[in-house]
């Protein structure tokens, strides 16, 4: 198999896996990292796409330009930003958990959505 | 010029957040872009061309201005015009309105691109000011609509993300006119991605809280312009050859939408979760006429949807009331005139601009979509007759405030200009009998209101319901189209 199919399908199921966590974890904080592990396996799927075409780095060594394996380096070169904007996420939703624990002192979603439903009833 | 559109805003709120201790000075600033990119709008009237930014052939950034770009870009002007206009009387921080500027140069920035990975960022950063707008009160319920929206809307975002690269492995560039030769797979993960965050029922169940938690101003723009860019994105993307076989699910999921979210908004009491369940509706509305006519209800639904979050929050914030039953003789005449035009307008009454939306989409969509709408509609007749027979009190004296005002004048001036310049008189017997039916069930109905169980609305509710629906999708296209 090619490395870079490889990667794609373990990336695949790290994103199954991320999003299990995501529904089954009641603790907001385990609920925030499996959300980092779906960002996380995004980053990994588009490095496996940029390797279908070979897993050499597209640097030209040797002027005589030699057709070879080469890495597609645009996946590699967007995903950074995407890479950035998931930590901005991350660090968002950890701020907002910090402020309701601040507030409740729980962690735990059902007890969470319990608070608010009784403060929607009032 | 077009990337100054982009780019002037979000310099403006670079500005503003180094100076956010001035108030007086970052909102003089705000004027700078609004009323530049009302000239923009003015100098490419009627335009349409696309080209790429600087020499990096199918890479490089692609941009265009077509009459569907024109119309969201007027609307998110309007409505953001109207919003600092309103917040101008209230304390609101430098950090209000820089947050605003980001968020208004990341909305055109989508509007004008035709790159999908450049959609992507710009709606990330568009979401991320929303995030912290909806908790800029630090109420706890705000922080946890903010939150769960977060974690839905930034999951569903990393399958949107999966779309576009397997786009990219078919087709070797990110540019839209890569979907005519991407396949069918990728069409469902970008729409499915985008689907978390169009507004519409049982896919984005975190809507309702949101809307009704976050303050006026946040309302009236998530309401009018953020839901929309969702809408546009499904529109514009259903142009393309690898979309073709979702149009019927659009239309399916749009009829659904709009009946169920009609139900909801007839059982609820809280007016700003009325409104909210009434967005939910409505763009089931656009997406059953998933075209240019669609997409001119999703203009003519921004401009009076803000209105109404606009007055709604206004007198929430003056009397502290939300159940509207209670709201009876608080409301005074300068509250009530604009909720009554904004009432009417999006029950489709002639000479407002619903009308003429409405009776685009009835000449346009199909025999059962006809009847599914128009039951919609009368369900949305029934719901709003509760603030049209609210009444105003004479004894009610409200203070003068400009900036308000000016926002009520403006939006409201829209509503009429629309609503008399295409006005015609064909069809118009259609729309006065459901009218006139919503108003009698309206009276049937009246005491009978108990607020419907929102536990879909849950979290781990609206998570598993989002992957069953990705899950169909996937049986779908096995099935049936390959």
């Amino acid at each position: 198999m090619n490395p870079g199919e490889f990667v794609v399908y373990i990336s695949l199921a790290s994103f199954a896996i991320g999003f299990i966590g995501m529904v089954i974890n009641p603790n907001m904080i385990k609920k925030i990292i499996s959300l980092g592990v779906v960002e996380t396996s995004v980053t990994l799927f588009y490095v496996g796409i940029s390797a279908l075409s070979g897993t050499v780095p597209p640097i030209i060594t040797s002027i005589p330009f030699v057709e070879g394996q080469y890495a597609d380096p645009v996946p590699q070169a967007v995903i950074i930003t995407g890479i950035v904007i998931g930590f901005a996420l991350l660090c968002l939703s950890l701020v907002f958990t910090i402020m309701l624990y601040n507030r409740y002192h729980t962690l735990d979603v059902r007890s969470l959505e319990e608070i608010f439903q009784r403060e929607n009833e009032h | 010029m077009i990337p100054l559109m982009v780019l002037l805003p979000i310099f403006i709120g670079t500005i503003q957040l180094i100076f956010r201790k001035y108030r007086k000075f970052n909102i003089a600033i705000s004027f700078i872009y609004l009323i530049f990119n009302l000239l923009m709008i003015v100098h490419y009237r009627g335009e349409n061309f696309q080209y790429a930014l600087s020499n990096w052939g199918n890479l490089g950034i692609t941009i265009g201005y077509d009459q569907m770009t024109e119309m969201f870009l007027i609307a998110s002007l309007v409505v953001f015009s109207a919003v600092i206009f309103n917040s101008l009387s209230k304390n609101y921080p430098g950090f209000f309105y820089s947050l605003i500027s980001i968020l208004y140069g990341a909305l055109n920035s989508i509007f004008v691109s035709r790159d999908l990975f450049n959609v992507f960022v710009s709606v990330e950063l568009a979401s991320i000011c929303v995030f912290i707008l909806i908790v800029f009160q630090k109420k706890g319920a705000q922080i946890w609509a903010s939150l769960k929206y977060l974690l839905i809307s930034s999951f569903g975002f990393n399958v949107f993300l999966l779309g576009i690269g397997i786009v990219y492995t078919n087709t070797g560039t990110f540019s839209f006119e890569a979907l005519n030769m991407a396949d069918e797979f990728s069409a469902l993960l970008i729409f499915g991605g985008l689907s978390v965050k169009s507004g519409l029922f049982f896919l984005s169940l975190w809507l309702p809280d949101a809307h009704s938690k976050a303050p006026t101003e946040v309302s009236a723009i998530l309401s009018g312009v953020i839901v929309k860019i969702q809408v546009y994105l499904a529109i514009r993307f259903l142009q393309y050859d690898s979309f073709q076989w979702l149009e019927n699910i659009y239309v399916i999921l749009g009829w659904i939408s709009a009946i169920v979210g009609v139900v909801f908004a007839i059982n609820a009491k809280n007016v700003k979760r009325i409104l909210a369940y009434h967005t939910l509706s409505q763009v089931g509305f656009m997406f059953a006429v998933p075209n240019i006519y669609g997409a001119e209800y999703a203009f003519n639904h921004a401009i009076f949807k803000s209105l109404l979050f606009i007055v709604v929050g206004n007198i929430y914030e003056r009397t502290g009331i939300l159940n509207y039953k209670e709201m009876k003789g608080k409301i005074t005449k300068i509250d009530y005139i604009p909720l009554m035009i904004g009432s009417l307008a999006i029950m489709g009454f002639p000479l407002t601009d619903g009308y003429v939306a409405k009776h685009e989409l009835f000449i346009h969509c199909s025999t059962p979509g006809f009847v599914i709408l128009s039951i919609a509609s009368v369900g949305t007749v029934i719901s709003f007759s509760k603030f049209i027979f609210l009444g105003y009190s004479k004894g009610e004296k409200g203070k003068f405030i400009p900036g308000r005002n000016i926002a009520y004048y403006l939006l409201i001036s829209v509503i009429f200009y629309i609503g008399l310049r295409f006005f015609t008189l064909s069809d118009i017997q259609v729309t006065i009998f459901i009218i006139a039916t919503g108003i009698v069930i309206y009276f049937l109905v009246k005491n009978k209101i108990k607020p419907l169980d929102n536990r879909l609305e849950k979290l781990d509710n609206a998570l598993l319901i989002y992957i069953s629906f990705i899950a169909f999708l996937v049986t779908y296209l096995k099935f049936f189209i390959i």
